[in-house]
């Protein structure tokens, strides 16, 4: 059997005396799209900064593809992080570059220097960039400038750029708490195509309970910083909602 | 009278959140901050007394000098036009020691601007050296560099324009390094973690982001240097300069009365062009 793409086990972590992450585990396949939800404060970007190994967690291991990134450490760390692409809440592209330039970010590790600083990526490289942004619709404004593109379609730039990094692994934290429903959805729909089209593992925090619905395959619950729900999206009630929010919770 | 002023005002928070000595009663507080406005007072006074001393302010001598200036004036009329073409290329080499001194100044930025900004350069140990190379660069001023380069390599403008390039090199790193850590850490932040190098990370999602502010950063520092190059001119360092001491030596008024109007021409000139580039830049 395939090892699966991302497995998290036992992760645990502090603050001092603040325990933000306690015994979280779970696993996610290639092509499966996980929701993560939670109040503020559950730990979702601890969670986050942990599997990338900004944070060292205190205890518990994070698998991608089989390979332990909690003993890697240095340029073997550097290089396993390339297999995930992150997606930001504030999308956190270069605003002065094209959105082609911006996905071409994406694989500025495997570039020669050289090609880096005269901003020639080759054709290669930029018709596979280019290929990037039409997957997510976006194949018409590749020249354009970053800052002149809405949140929706920087935060699809932002898919783009993830893909082209050929991660196989794609963590998006927050990424439509600052944008409106019509361009939220479209940039799940594209979070969703990838991961299907290419197998990629999608983890994904989000803000709202009521977009998990025809986007998300699982849903995982924060609360305290611990692991309070794991269901199949379809099954996801107001029971659920409940667990992890507490009764006052006032989200539609 | 200082010191008073500075510990009663230490006290002051102390003895507020202390929980057994209660508020303070607030005739007693407004009182204290009265007598330290006094102090304060005091010394600002002293302090424009004894510089008014240090200063040697002579009203009489000043009514003298104006009326011996007001007849230089009366012969500065008309200016005279026939040196004209020495005095425009004198102004154009003055327009060429900026030009060069600034663009090598820029060129020297660049390189340390990067470990002297603290989001590109964490390591203070890195960082704090760089800071000190680019205060002392700044803090010497061109027209002291000018001096101790005519000393070096002789009268002229190379001597002006050298000192130009390493007193406004750390002018520039300094407001290059303040540029680039204005900017959102996001984008640096992305590209990091895409497993790139420092130099990678920083010439793709640093640069374009920071160009319009180094490019108006520079601009605004050659309006100044064309300024400075002018009072270079002055030390024996090249420019136009040169010709206004050499006027004012030989009490040729017309001819001096003609390259201040080619002084002010050209830096009204070099203001507005350039201020119109920085306005485009924005």
């Amino acid at each position: 059997m395939n090892p699966a793409a991302l497995r998290v086990e036992g992760l645990g972590h502090r603050y001092g005396p603040r325990t933000v992450l306690d015994g979280v585990t779970f696993e996610i396949a290639a092509g499966e799209v996980v929701a993560i939800v939670g109040p503020s404060g559950a730990g979702k970007t601890t969670l986050f900064r942990c599997i990338t190994q900004l944070v060292r967690a205190d205890v518990g291991r994070v698998t991608l593809a089989g390979r332990d990134l909690s003993s890697l450490s240095g340029r073997e760390l550097h290089r396993a992080r390339r297999g995930v692409g992150l997606i930001f809440q504030q999308f956190n592209l270069v605003r002065r570059l094209s959105a082609v330039d911006n996905v071409i970010a994406g694989r500025l590790a495997e570039l020669p220097t050289w090609r880096v600083l005269a901003r020639q990526p080759g054709a290669a490289v930029r018709s596979e960039a280019l290929s990037c942004l039409a997957q997510v619709n976006l194949a018409d404004h590749a020249d354009a400038r970053a800052d002149r593109l809405s949140g929706g379609q920087q935060q699809r730039v932002a898919i783009a750029r993830a893909l082209a990094q050929r991660s196989r692994v794609v963590l998006a934290d927050e990424p439509v708490s600052s944008l409106d429903p019509t361009s939220s959805a479209t940039v799940l729909a594209a979070l969703r195509s990838i991961a299907r089209a290419e197998g990629i593992a999608v983890l994904c925090s989000l803000h709202q309970v009521d977009l998990i619905n025809g986007f998300a395959d699982r849903v995982l619950g924060l609360r305290g910083g611990r692991p309070v729900i794991d269901v199949a999206a379809s099954d996801f009630t107001e029971r659920h909602r409940t667990l992890v929010y507490g009764g006052e919770e006032l989200v539609p | 009278m200082t010191d008073v002023a500075v510990q009663s005002g230490e006290e002051d928070p102390a003895a507020a959140s202390s929980p057994s000595a209660g508020p303070a009663p607030p005739g007693h507080r407004v009182g204290r901050w009265r007598w330290r406005g006094w102090a304060v007072g005091v010394v600002v006074g002293a302090a424009y007394v004894v510089s008014y001393r240090l200063t040697d302010v002579n009203l009489a001598q000043l009514a003298d000098g104006l009326s011996t200036m007001a007849g230089w004036a009366a012969k500065a009329w008309p200016p005279t036009a026939r040196e004209f073409p020495v005095i425009l290329q004198r102004a154009g080499e003055t327009v060429a020691i900026a030009l060069i001194g600034t663009t090598l100044a820029a060129a020297i930025a660049l390189v340390v601007c990067v470990p002297a900004a603290r989001n590109l350069t964490p390591k203070w140990f890195v960082r704090f050296p760089a800071r000190l190379l680019l205060n002392t660069l700044r803090g010497v001023d061109s027209f002291v560099f000018a001096l101790l380069f005519v000393a070096a390599v002789g009268l002229g403008p190379f001597a002006g324009m050298l000192g130009i390039a390493f007193h406004t090199s750390g002018s520039i790193g300094k407001l290059f390094a303040e540029a680039i850590e204005g900017l959102p850490p996001g984008p640096l932040e992305a590209a990091e973690l895409t497993g790139a190098s420092r130099l990678k990370t920083v010439s793709y999602a640093v640069v374009p982001d920071a160009l319009p502010s180094l490019a108006s950063v520079g601009l605004y520092m050659f309006e100044f240097n064309i300024r400075s190059s002018i009072v270079l001119g002055v030390v024996g360092a090249g420019g136009i300069g040169q010709q206004l001491r050499n006027s004012i030596e030989l009490l040729d008024f017309p001819r001096l009365f003609t390259i201040v109007l080619v002084i002010l021409a050209l830096v009204t000139l070099v203001d507005q062009l350039s201020g119109r580039l920085r306005k485009s830049l924005a």
